[in-house]
């Protein structure tokens, strides 16, 4: 149940609303950042260790 | 402890455990405060009634966007002077994350500007203009190092913009004793105590705890997606190097 507010209520939510959605934007921002440069270095590490690759 | 952490296998073993540590400790606190601040704590009538929640947002976004700033100079500093490379690894996981709450600070300082004063923005309030340099500072900061071509370059020149920079922190800080401002004066950090009552204090420091440790998740996952970049780039100027 959410709680009521006067006559700013929208001015409210709408400061709560970003206050909660910027830290979620910025993990899954920082998430994605991690996942690819830690599978671009895992990629370039099995290159580096392929015994077929000086083929 | 920084010693201890300046080996990057240490650093990567460390904030694997401390990042999930930090989102939880963090989401929890956080969410605590802010059920405290919409359900619980009373309207402030002299504070606009109602709207003296949006604080619990606004002023922990304000006191971050500036910790993070001084982070940054910091960092730099340690880069500059002592060429640590964590140092530099975490001026650059800083940047975007303080970018983005000093941007949360100005909107909703706004949003809460236009109920309270009757304007979204003033160009010539002190306040919201030592803020913008911040974010701009920030900006130019992650502009910088893109745009030159080597990582040592890109280092000096960023550390010495963020070093620079840093005079604008305490103008922020001061800005409202020093010239006339429709923000109100300080009303936490102040040489006679808060001059907040505790039912708004309390919950205000805790949503601004809660805030610090998903920071803090936040730049220890930058700083682990940066290392992981270096040691991949490495490895392929050996390879590059050895045909």
């Amino acid at each position: 149940m959410l709680p009521e507010f006067d006559k700013n209520a929208g001015y409210i939510w709408a400061i709560v609303g970003l206050g909660i959605i910027l830290p979620v934007i910025l993990t899954i921002y920082t998430q994605i950042r991690v996942r690819l440069s830690l599978r671009r270095l895992e990629r370039y590490r099995m290159l580096d260790t392929d015994p077929g690759d000086e083929a | 402890m920084w010693t201890l952490l300046s080996n990057p296998h240490r650093f990567l073993a460390f904030s694997r455990l401390a990042v999930p540590i930090a989102y939880a400790l963090g989401t929890i606190i956080f969410a605590a405060s802010l059920y405290r601040g919409l359900w619980q704590v009373p309207p402030d009538e002299l504070q606009g009634g109602d709207i003296i929640r949006g604080m619990f947002i606004h002023v922990p976004s304000a006191w971050l966007c500036m910790g993070l700033y001084v982070g940054l100079a910091g960092a730099s500093f340690v880069w500059f002077v002592w060429r640590h490379e964590l140092a530099d690894v975490a001026a650059r996981a800083i940047a975007p994350i303080g970018a983005a709450y000093t941007l949360l600070c100005l909107v909703t300082g706004s949003i809460w500007g236009k109920p309270t004063w009757g304007t979204w923005w003033l160009w010539d309030d002190p306040r919201i203009m030592s803020v913008l340099v911040l974010f701009f500072l920030f900006i130019g900061y992650i502009a910088l190092r893109s745009a030159l071509e080597t990582r040592q370059r890109a280092a000096r020149a960023g550390a010495i913009l963020a070093m620079v920079g840093i005079l604008n922190v305490p103008i922020i800080k001061f800005s409202v004793d020093i010239w006339a401002s429709l923000h109100q004066g300080p009303s936490v950090i102040r040489a006679e105590g808060p001059a907040m009552a505790a039912i708004y204090l309390t919950p205000l420091l805790f949503s601004f705890l809660g805030q610090i440790f998903i920071v803090s998740a936040m730049i220890l996952t930058l700083m682990r997606a940066e290392i992981f970049t270096q040691q991949a780039d490495r490895l392929m100027a050996q390879r590059l190097g050895g045909q």
